[in-house]
């Protein structure tokens, strides 16, 4: 069961608010115990048995005290001071305080115990004694310890309390450190005369009858409330048990009227000698209680041992088992000498080693300590701050340097060493020099020790880094983030948004969940630039696509989002939802995923470019591959026929053009002569080109009507891809006959110069002209064409006309026209140079839009 | 509305403070301010305070003068005209103050309103209108002196010395520090006999009476009273020196020196209390007490010098002294001298005088209820008388009403008194032959105390007696 979310309903949050109150009442009280302890007083050095009423029956003398001084010994009693008949310690406190430190006091004593009746007929001698009031602070080095101790339970309680007011455990277990507090610093200390001595005191022992209660109480439910399941049918018979056993389990199990008896027992016990006592008869009192309560209190401790030893071998959970086991430990060794030596021994009549039972008992709250720490006991966080256990760790090296150095004086005392000023010096600065490479040194198994979680985030950080740093694959990135955040936090889940190449964040295994470039929760990511709780931003932003996006993440239970942003883009967004543990992400949690953000933000930005370098390789990859392609399907050189001469090229737009031309020589003595142009670049647009040109090819064996040929060639490569076509022009030359017949189907009409005067003109053009696979069905005619001797051909893509200027005017058929005339005489190459350096210079520094094909013929 | 209850909330707590500071304020000026009694003049109430002071340890001079000075500042201070109407020897000018006290009842607290009534009672002769306010005084205020002294002695007349200590205790039960309680409650104890407890209470006065001699002498008497006559001594010494001229440590000396046999010290010691009496006892009283150990030492000469100087003392015509003393004195000197007859025939001769002063005491409300009239001396002298003619048994029951007195007593002198007849009483048993009842009265002497001198005559003849019958016996 998870218990571990503190949602506070009103009544939790009073009863927390209640505790905290009884916390800081125990405090104060506690504070002024101190304060009492410690500040100097007119004392007599009597130490009081409480509650008398007939004067104050001394139960023991401070050695070396006024009080020892006087002659006054142990059970004698008090009847007057300075002058005022005392009958208590209160009356008695307040005549001390009349008086000043060093002056001379007159006490009235009796030499036998005070009467329990107020007339009863008196025992023994009075006399008149002088004390000079001495100055000395109750409170000593056994109180002081007393004092360090409650107090450390106090703080580890209050801090665990703090964390999770919402669990009962912790609300125990603070509890029972208030109680450990007061009993340490109200009760186990000497009566001091003052008017807050009985406040204080009788806090004191209302801590020592409430102590053994609530100890009990929390190791019946710390970890898990104890349940005892002896109540079970019959083996044999299957019969249900008893109505009393379920009654009696039911009780024993952790049950309210369990804790309600158990708080019962010790103020009634208490209460009971209290009366006892009044009524006169004799009680055993140690340390101002009866001894009845402390044997109450021996046997509660016993108790709660043995609650927790249950815990600690039979848990389920090894990590609770664990928890169990080290609180077990640190408790019993704690405990057992304080049973033995404050509770057992003085049974006994053997009280005067009491405070050896005291000491040990600071394992208890750093045995808690320890396993909040490290086992996240209680479900706690790392609970002490960096600077405190390091001023620890820095204050223990001092102490332990200090100790050398009084060592060394002590060792080299009689040397002349130590008499050279040099001595101290040198050794200071060995010692710091030391000093600070030994508190470097601790440091890290300190944090391994006691910041283990820091240190599993470190190294989870570091692991992180180092995965993402070297990995180019950006789904790979990721995955590898969600996943790791999510188990080095202990997160339900995390998601990841990564932007895409136009812009949108697309979640990563779900492309239909994208956020646009526009959306508003995008900027103030952005500009936030670290982790923020979706619920903080909701609020700034308005646009419907944000709105939405965050209502989506909010309903999956998405508490976190983290932007990812480099050189002030966001590369991505990571959503965290909350912690299994249900602990809000605190300073540290944000302050991890701010530089994880960081780190991926720039792995997100490095796999993106590689991953663009990479299709540009690709794509110039495809394009080398296309133009190959082509070159090697364009004819390596032109055809010898007689009369006739020819000069071609191809220069294309991009790395692979579209354009080709070529010859099919026919077994009859005719050329046909290809060139065509395909719609589209790379490699699509070269591998069209060669099945339209094979498609030609093979045509042309069984037509060599142009227009025949083009007819059942265009249904061919309409049929091959659609929304791709070709622009063919097919001439079918007969050197013999000097006719050249064509079909045209997209080409641009071929521009012949006759010989003789005539300038350029372009063919006749056929009636049907579309390119090739446009149509299904498209019904291209031949033309005729009667060559001349000296006609010069030129045959040409759409390219040569198309050129562009930098403003965008095209080069046109007239200029071409223009160009070839005044190149006409020139070679067949001089003249394609002539117009393509026309060209050239016409288009100026703009980039050739389009293929440039051509073929030139000359008829000789 | 949470607003509003917030606002709510707010103002509560600034009501609460204010009214806790305004409450606080005013509790301190009202205690700074505090007087136990009411007075316009701080000069007068410090003096009162000193006098109330001085009266408590028996100072009685210093007392008076306090008191004066205080209503010198304050003519209309009620409380010290109370005090000085307890105080003064003069009975006119104490009516007289204690009527102009009465004057200013309403503007005094409910507890003075109280003592002026109780005061006013006594003047006017109603014991019992007094004893009743007394008693609500006692129960309203506990720690009152006034109340519980007045309750107490009402119990001791009446002989229910339990309730007199009782009624102390729960003034100490109030007041924890009242040195005059214990005072009391150790006088009560000593005059049961209980010593131990009539000396822990006196220790205690004596612990909380700084710079008093009173306590010395409180425990001296109750020592000598009991035989302790080092101790008493000491403790005597031990008030003389803080209070040279404290009459009252030279009254109980006598008293060490009477129960010691040492009559001429004792004389002297009663005749240095009368040279300073002031106030606790007068001089004729210390005067008169002189004139036992001036009889018991057998000498006539001493007896005609001590009374020689009792008759120094002025007698104030219109008292009852000026008729009384010159028979006192006749009468003592004829048993000085031996002349048993005329002592007997002066003591029948006063004797109607003396009852018809009883008489007209009890008519005048000044006896408290149900006491009798009891006249130990006129006993004790008659018993002399008679025993001196050697007429026995006619002094038997003059020693008997002595030895049984119908009140009970109050005083150590009234427990002489006692003493003193019984060991006559077992003297003249002894004589008769019946020893255990004679042994049985000096037995009962023996628990008050083992070594009275006075008694030790009577307690050799009866013990020789019973030596003489025993040895008969065993012959």
């Amino acid at each position: 069961m998870k218990e571990t979310t503190p949602r506070r309903s009103s009544s939790g949050g009073a009863i927390s608010g209640w505790i905290l109150a009884a916390g800081l009442v125990g405090l104060a009280i506690a504070i002024a115990s101190i304060a009492d302890m410690f500040s100097a007083r007119p004392y007599d050095g009597i130490n009081p048995i409480p509650y008398g009423r007939e004067g104050i029956e001394v139960r023991d003398i401070v050695p070396g005290s006024p009080a020892e001084k006087a002659g006054i010994k142990a059970g004698e009693c008090v009847l007057g001071i300075g002058r005022r008949m005392v009958r208590s310690s209160s009356d008695a406190s307040a005549e001390l305080r009349r008086h000043k430190i060093g002056e001379e006091v007159s006490y009235l004593v009796r030499n036998a115990p005070c009467p329990t009746q107020p007339r009863a007929a008196p025992v023994g001698e009075l006399r008149e004694l002088k004390l000079r009031l001495s100055s000395e602070r109750l409170g000593g080095k056994n109180y002081l310890y007393a004092v360090v101790v409650g107090f450390l339970f106090y703080l580890i309680g209050l801090f665990v309390f703090a964390r999770v007011p919402g669990e009962r455990s912790a609300r125990i277990f603070f509890l029972l450190c208030i109680l450990f507090l007061l009993f340490f610093v109200c009760r186990l200390r000497p009566a001091s005369y003052w008017w807050i001595d009985i406040f204080v005191q009788n806090t004191g022992t209302v801590s020592l009858f409430l102590l053994p209660a609530v100890f009990l109480h929390f190791f019946l439910v710390f970890p898990r409330a104890k349940r005892f399941p002896f109540a079970k049918p019959d083996e044999w018979t299957g019969e249900p048990p008893a109505r009393w056993k379920l009654k009696l389990q039911a009780f024993l199990s952790t049950s309210p009227e369990l804790l309600y008896a158990l708080y019962a027992i010790p103020p009634f016990v208490f209460l009971y000698d209290v009366f006892r006592q009044v009524q006169g008869e004799k009680v055993t009192v140690l340390s101002g209680a009866p001894l009845s309560s402390w044997i109450l209190l021996g046997d509660y401790l016993v108790l709660g041992l043995l609650a927790l030893a249950h815990s600690a071998f039979t848990l389920e959970d090894p990590r609770e088992r664990r928890q169990a086991f080290h609180v077990f430990v640190g408790t019993i060794v704690g405990t057992v000498p304080f049973v033995l030596f404050f509770v057992v021994l003085p049974s006994f009549g053997i009280d005067e080693y009491a405070f050896y039972g005291i000491i040990p008992m600071i394992l208890i709250p750093l045995t808690f300590a320890y396993a909040i720490v490290r086992f996240q006991m209680l479900n706690v966080r790392v609970i002490v701050r960096r600077t405190f256990l390091y001023a620890a760790t820095t204050a223990v090296l001092l102490g332990l340097y200090a100790l050398v150095v009084a060592l060394a004086n002590v060792v080299f005392a009689s040397s002349r060493l130590s008499a050279s000023p040099v001595f101290n010096f040198g050794f200071f600065l060995v010692g710091i020099s030391l000093f600070e490479v030994l508190r470097r040194r601790l440091q890290a198994p300190l944090d391994k020790l006691f910041f283990r979680e820091k240190f599993d985030y470190q190294a989870a950080l570091l692991e992180m880094s180092e995965a993402i740093t070297g990995e180019l694959d950006l789904g790979r990135i990721a995955d590898y983030l969600t996943s790791s955040v999510a188990a080095t936090m202990r997160l339900e889940k995390a998601s990841i948004w990564l932007r895409d190449r136009e812009g949108f964040l697309e979640r990563r295994g779900r492309r239909d969940d994208r956020l646009g470039p526009t959306a508003a929760l995008r900027r103030v990511l952005r500009q936030e630039g670290k982790p923020s709780e979706l619920a903080e931003i909701s609020l700034h932003f308005a646009d419907a696509e944000s709105e939405e996006f965050r209502a989506r993440l909010e309903e999956e239970g998405f508490r976190l989002l983290v932007p990812l942003v480099y050189r002030e883009r966001l590369m991505g967004i990571l959503a965290l939802k909350e912690k299994l543990s249900g602990e809000r992400f605190d300073r540290e949690d944000q302050a991890l995923l701010s530089t994880l953000a960081n780190q991926a933000a720039l792995a997100i930005e490095t796999a993106l470019l590689h991953d663009e370098m990479t299709r540009q390789a690709e794509l110039k990859r495809d394009l080398e591959i296309a133009r190959d392609i082509q070159t090697s399907l364009l004819p390596r050189g032109v055809p010898d026929v007689p009369g006739f001469s020819f000069f071609g090229g191809s220069i294309p737009a991009r790395v692979v053009g579209g354009d080709f031309y070529d010859f099919i020589p026919f077994e009859d003595g005719r050329l046909g002569v290809v060139i065509g142009d395909v719609s589209g670049k790379s490699v699509p647009a070269s591998l069209l080109m060669v099945a339209a040109k094979e498609i030609v090819y093979s045509r042309a064996l069984t037509t060599s009507d142009p227009g025949v040929l083009f007819r059942e060639s265009n249904r061919r490569i309409y049929s091959i891809k659609r929304r791709m076509f070709v622009s063919l022009g097919f001439f079918l030359l007969d050197p013999e006959a000097m006719v050249l017949r064509y079909a045209i189907g997209g080409q641009p009409l071929p521009i012949l110069v006759r010989s003789g005067d005539g300038g350029p003109c372009l063919l006749e053009p056929p009636e049907h002209r579309l390119p090739l696979g446009a149509f299904r069905d498209v019904a291209y005619d031949t033309r005729e064409l009667y060559l001349k001797r000296g006609d010069l051909l030129f045959f040409y893509t759409d390219g040569f006309t198309e050129a562009m200027d930098g403003t965008m005017n095209p080069y046109g058929e007239e200029r071409l026209m223009v160009s070839l005339e005044a190149r006409r005489e020139g070679s067949l190459e001089e003249v394609a140079q002539g117009v393509l350096a026309d060209i050239r210079q016409y288009v100026g520094s703009a980039e050739q839009y389009d293929d440039m094909t051509f073929l030139f013929l000359r008829v000789e | 509305m949470k607003g509003l209850g917030m606002k709510k909330k707010g103002l509560f707590w600034v009501v609460g403070i204010l009214l806790l500071a305004g409450g606080g304020a005013a509790a301190a000026l009202l205690l700074a301010n505090r007087r136990d009694v009411t007075t316009s003049s701080r000069a007068a109430y410090d003096a009162y305070e000193e006098a109330l002071l001085n009266q408590h340890r028996f100072y009685a001079k210093e007392a008076r003068v306090g008191y004066a000075k205080a209503l010198e500042l304050d003519p209309n201070f009620a409380m010290a005209m109370l005090s000085l109407a307890d105080m003064t020897p003069d009975h006119n000018q104490a009516v007289a103050l204690v009527r102009r006290a009465a004057k200013q009842r309403d503007r005094l607290t409910e507890r003075e309103r109280y003592h002026v009534d109780i005061a006013v009672a006594n003047v006017d002769g109603k014991a019992d209108e007094a004893l009743r306010l007394a008693r609500e005084l006692h129960a309203k205020y506990p720690a009152d002196v006034v109340g519980a002294g007045n309750v107490a002695r009402a119990a001791l007349l009446k002989g229910d010395r339990d309730s007199a200590i009782k009624t102390y205790e729960d003034l100490l039960a109030a007041d924890p520090n009242n040195a005059d309680a214990y005072n009391q409650i150790g006088y009560y104890y000593g005059y049961r006999g209980e010593y131990d407890k009539a000396i822990d209470n006196l220790e205690r006065y004596r612990f909380i009476s700084r710079d008093n001699a009173n306590p010395f002498d409180s425990l001296a008497e109750n020592q000598a009273n009991a035989g302790h006559y080092n101790e008493a001594i000491e403790n005597l010494n031990r008030a003389l020196a803080i209070k040279p001229d404290f009459a009252p440590a030279y009254w109980h000396f006598g008293v060490v020196y009477e129960g010691l046999g040492q009559w001429d010290k004792a004389i002297a010691a009663y005749d240095k209390a009368a040279e300073l009496a002031d106030g606790e006892g007068s001089p004729r009283e210390y005067l008169t007490m002189a004139l036992r150990p001036a009889l018991l030492s057998g000498d006539p000469s001493k007896v005609k010098e001590a009374l020689a100087r009792l008759q120094k003392v002025p007698v104030d015509p219109k008292s009852d002294y000026a008729k009384t003393q010159p028979v006192l004195v006749a009468v003592v000197t004829d048993i000085a001298e031996g002349h048993g007859a005329d002592a007997e025939r002066r003591l029948r001769e006063i004797k109607p005088y003396l009852d018809q002063q009883f008489a007209e005491r009890v008519k005048a409300g000044k006896v408290p209820p149900g006491v009798k009239a009891h006249l130990p001396e006129w006993n004790f002298f008659m018993g002399r008388a008679l025993e001196m003619q050697g007429k026995t048994d006619e002094a038997l029951p003059y020693y008997q009403a002595n030895a049984n007195p119908p009140n009970p007593f109050y005083d150590f002198d009234a427990r002489r008194w006692i003493m003193e007849a019984r060991a006559k009483v077992a003297e003249i048993l002894a004589k008769k032959g019946d020893l255990d009842a004679a042994e049985k009265l000096i037995a009962e002497n023996r628990k008050w105390n083992p070594s009275w001198a006075p008694c030790r005559p009577a307690e050799v003849f009866v013990a020789e007696a019973r030596r003489a019958k025993v040895l008969a016996a065993s012959k």
